[in-house]
């Protein structure tokens, strides 16, 4: 690798479904971040070429990607079965599986990582609930600055900010019953803007709550920017593991040994495992498969062909049935879509040819503080110097409109203006 | 035929007439409904083309806070997005006032760059000489 070359963050992560790309250039004086671009996940292929061809633009990179799965938590030991990651001391973050899918991926994050990094210089000996929203799904870790005490993930979507602060107090009043200690204060790290939930928990939970923002792209940008933030919390393929365990055992020299770990630990990534993965799936595949042939060969010597041939016609049917009903299904939802750009487009030129109109018809003969413009009406307020000029085009606009003047104490003139 | 289908097994018989009622009860009618859906749909787009005036045709995004405010920012001072009831969306836009026909262009291409509604109501407001526009918009 040229030492010469930048070193490029590549981040992606997946909402609904869309994938979000973004690349940042990595700078002594921080990172420079490029356009977020964003693929719908039936463009898949076009954003996977994306991240290939920013890979073989610049070789010196990192896929940078968050695990918004639902089911990951913080735990005291290092479960080899799982995907874990150390956060800190004796905190690791463990989940199942890693679910980037065939996305290219090198770097792979929690969100708990992502909180600890992000809050790490304000843990103390005072008990802190850090909160993390993530993709409509809050992050809850009770921390201080020896160890992460509990987490818990709770998701939001299409609850109402009440109801969020509601579930946001259970979780603080269950941990009180593990703990009998309540949480000092919260911080609040959020990556899409949500005023209204900030303002719902402070009042609900009556509680100092500290607010900070960024985006999901710049948070793993910054957790790729140096190898000491990288290499210590992201999480770490599992079959890795037993492989190395392997190479333990069988090796006798114990030098050798330590060169293959040490080899290992800087060149393990997302895509090793992911291969590993699917070679284990293709495995199970097809000794499921090898299974379902055996029994469909016993039970073929006792099946009655007729009764097969005969439901073959039904086959087809609900294969064409199914067909049918999944495109319609999509081709109603698209049409529904249509419509509702379609009036949306309407309302829109509408709104903007009132708009022109109503600046076009003041002119140089006044100058507006404020409208309230819709498609049927107008309320203007604004100082006039051309009254009757004003008061005409107004009119030929909006007839029977109610025009208004009124001398303000600076030998100004207000106007109002309400249409009929 | 009848007594071919008389020396059929019952449930050779009872599948055929299964078979037979699907067809007729499902899956043609959702074969029309889909042809009649995808003329309609080609209908629409047809519509929308026409009132689409842009110089750069491109599919409507969906909407995202993040992205349309990096978008609206290239063209204005200020943008704000700010989440409200409803699944609905606050957006305060404020620029110069010699900026006014790009904020119309943009409204007007609004719903054609993003899958957002706007509502039917615009205010305008002088900030500091400068034109403040708030506008609710929903994603759909």
């Amino acid at each position: 690798m040229n030492s010469q070359e930048p070193y490029v963050t590549i981040t992606h992560y997946k909402e609904r479904e869309f994938y979000f790309l973004n690349y940042a250039v990595q700078t002594e004086d921080g990172f420079i971040a490029k356009e977020i671009e964003q693929f719908h996940e039936s463009d898949k292929v076009k954003f996977i070429e994306k991240i290939r061809k920013l890979q073989s633009q610049y070789t010196n990179n990192n896929i940078v990607s968050i695990s918004l799965l639902a089911k990951q938590f913080v735990t005291q030991d290092d479960d080899k079965n799982r995907v874990t990651a150390r956060i800190f001391n004796d905190n690791f973050v463990t989940q199942e599986k890693i679910d980037v899918g065939d996305v290219p991926t090198t770097l792979y994050f929690s969100p708990f990582a992502i909180l600890y990094e992000h809050y790490k210089n304000v843990l103390s000996d005072k008990l802190i609930l850090f909160i993390g929203l993530f993709d409509r799904k809050l992050f809850m870790m009770f921390a201080t600055a020896d160890k992460i005490y509990q987490t818990w993930t709770i998701g939001t979507r299409g609850l109402t900010e009440k109801q969020i602060a509601y579930r946001v107090y259970k979780s603080m009043e269950a941990y009180y019953k593990i703990s009998y200690s309540f949480a000092d204060h919260i911080e609040m790290l959020v990556t899409d803007e949500s005023p209204k939930l900030l303002k719902v928990l402070r009042e609900e939970l009556s509680m100092h709550i500290e607010l900070s923002q960024s985006n999901i792209h710049n948070l793993l940008h910054h957790m790729a920017s140096s190898q000491e933030i990288a290499q210590s919390s992201y999480l770490k393929p599992v079959k890795k593991i037993e492989v190395l365990a392997r190479v333990t055992k069988s090796s006798k020299k114990e030098e050798a040994t330590n060169r293959v770990k040490q080899e290992f630990i800087k060149n393990s990534n997302l895509s090793d495992i992911k291969i590993e993965n699917n070679n284990n799936k293709n495995e199970g595949f097809f000794s499921g498969f090898k299974s379902l042939f055996s029994s469909n060969s016993s039970q073929s010597s006792n099946s009655n062909p007729s009764l097969l041939f005969s439901l073959l016609p039904l086959l087809i049917v609900l294969g064409l049935g199914g067909f049918f009903s999944i495109k319609n299904g999509t081709i109603s939802n698209q049409l529904s879509q249509k419509n509702t750009q379609i009036s949306a487009q309407k309302r829109n030129l509408a709104l903007e040819k009132v708009s022109e109109n109503l600046f076009k018809a003041m002119g140089k003969n006044a100058e507006l503080k404020k409208a309230t413009v819709s498609t049927t009406a107008v309320d203007i307020k604004g100082v006039v110097w051309g009254i009757e000029p004003l008061k005409n085009s107004l009119n030929k606009l909006y007839s029977g409109g109610k025009f208004v003047i009124k001398p303000l104490e600076n030998f100004m003139t207000e106007f109002t203006f309400t249409s009929k | 035929m009848s007594t071919g289908f008389k020396s059929l097994s019952p449930m050779t018989k009872l599948l055929s007439v299964v078979s037979l009622l699907l067809l007729f009860l499902w899956v043609i009618p959702t074969m029309i409904s889909y042809y009649k859906n995808e003329k309609l749909y080609n209908q629409k787009t047809a519509e929308l083309e026409k009132l689409d005036t842009r110089e750069v045709i491109t599919d409507a995004k969906r909407f995202h806070t993040e992205v349309f405010k990096i978008d609206a920012e290239t063209y204005f001072d200020k943008v704000s997005v700010i989440s409200i009831p409803n699944n609905k969306y606050k957006v305060s836009i404020t620029f110069v006032k010699d900026v006014l026909p790009t904020f119309h262009a943009f409204l007007r291409d609004l719903s054609l760059n993003y899958r957002v509604s706007v509502d039917d109501n615009l205010v305008y407001e002088d900030v500091n000489k400068s034109l403040q526009v708030t506008m609710i918009v929903k994603p759909f």
